[in-house]
């Protein structure tokens, strides 16, 4: 099995809606896949000692982090700092997927640095467009669903969806200006991806 | 298309309805388009009551006591937006301007200064000049797609950053008159579309 942990801020004030819609969108894919075995970590639950004990119940063996929270260049944050490079060696064999702000600046580097075999994230702040929530969500989680779907390296899935940022792109182009604006932001998201550590794991990695 | 630029000449000198600045004025940019305010406290009341329009104004430097200067009436339009193009005109010569009042001037983009000679056509010209900027700048284009939209669409949530912060249509307009990061954040993003889009040789697009 796929152990798959899933960290979503459900309790924030401005983007709780958000951030367990996009949760649903990856529950919607990977509740139904036998190879997975998925546990959901909400908002309140989200510290850092709680975090920590979790992981360590693994053992050392190879796990999935998706992380659906705010963050910035140093840390993930969730009401308050749940991870950061205090904890990152806990993320030793992990593959970890964030779609939080900026946290492929650097804390990226550091869990990759201790141990992480890949990391997907944003280099920059991530910004959605309200009315296109949907769209964002989607296209934020495309790739981990992906991954975890196909027998594909963490490459390929990051290759696919940058591919779909730009289906999603030119999809929005033939309507309205609300449409272009929308789109704008979605190229400004797809551009500052990020693909850390190790390129050529797939699923079966994990299993 | 575009809609029409309204010049708005603030200047106590000209010869009402008659001057031969005012007439050039017309024939190039039409009747309607071209407003005379010999009074500059009036002049500047109607630019900053008509941010929702495009708009160029030709200002005099030198205005009767108990009105505001022209270098007032530009700091004045200057706290509210950067997207009027200001072309400051006089008859007296350049270095009875104040040193602080020509670098505030240049620092806040006075689009130009020109003397007043019998030869309007430098001026003309010149306002000709601002009016192709203006309808080429993409804050300019983006401002004009904002005030289109209805009150309450404006008023509503629009855009969310995943640092947590929430803006409206509204907001975004004031931080692209006031150049803020946020309004410049959006300009870049539609550079980064039509950029794309020419790369990728999208070119074909529904209206």
């Amino acid at each position: 099995m796929i152990n798959t942990f899933i960290a979503y801020d459900d309790n924030d004030f401005a983007l709780g809606d958000y951030f367990e819609d996009s949760h649903g969108d990856i529950i919607a894919v990977i509740g139904v896949n036998a190879l997975v075995n998925h546990v959901s970590i909400r908002g309140l639950d989200c510290t850092e000692a709680n975090i920590n004990a979790i992981l360590l119940c693994l053992n050392g063996c190879r796990f999935i982090f998706i992380a659906l929270t705010h963050g910035n260049n140093d840390e993930f944050v969730c009401n308050d700092v749940f991870i950061s490079a205090a904890n990152a060696h806990h993320f030793s064999n992990s593959f970890f997927y964030s779609t939080a702000c900026s946290t492929g600046k650097n804390i990226g580097k550091v869990l990759v640095a201790n141990g992480c075999h890949s990391f997907i994230g944003y280099e920059e702040e991530i910004e959605i467009i309200l009315d296109y929530s949907t769209v964002f969500y989607s296209c934020e989680n495309f790739g981990i669903k992906s991954f975890l779907q196909n027998d594909e390296t963490v490459e390929a899935s990051y290759n696919k969806m940058v591919e779909n940022y730009t289906t999603q792109i030119d999809n929005l182009l033939t309507g309205s200006m609300d449409n272009l604006i929308a789109a704008t932001y979605l190229i400004s998201n797809r551009d500052c991806l990020t693909l850390l550590g190790n390129k050529t794991l797939t699923r079966n990695d994990f299993n | 298309m575009n809609t029409p630029t309204k010049i708005v000449v603030i200047h106590d000198g000209l010869i009402l309805k008659n001057d031969p600045l005012l007439v050039e004025l017309k024939t190039k940019f039409g009747e309607e388009e071209v407003l005379h305010y010999e009074n500059s406290n009036q002049g500047l009341e109607y630019v900053l009551g008509h941010l929702n329009q495009k708009m160029i104004v030709l200002l005099d430097v030198n205005f009767s006591k108990g009105e505001l200067s022209g270098v007032q009436v530009f700091k004045d339009i200057r706290q509210k937006t950067a997207l009027v193009y200001v072309i400051l005109i006089t008859a007296d010569e350049f270095c009875k301007i104040k040193n602080e009042d020509l670098i505030f001037l240049i620092n806040h983009d006075a689009f130009a200064l020109e003397s007043v000679t019998s030869d309007y056509t430098k001026i003309v010209s010149l306002v000709e000049s601002a009016s192709h900027k203006l309808d080429a700048r993409v804050d300019a284009v983006l401002e004009e797609w904002i005030t289109k939209q209805s009150k309450e669409k404006r008023e509503k949530p629009y855009l969310k950053t995943k640092d947590a912060k929430t803006y409206t249509l509204d907001n975004i307009l004031e931080s692209i008159r006031q150049q803020g990061e946020i309004g410049k954040q959006m300009e870049r993003n539609i550079l980064k579309l039509a950029v794309d889009l020419l790369t990728r040789q999208k070119t074909k697009l529904d209206d």
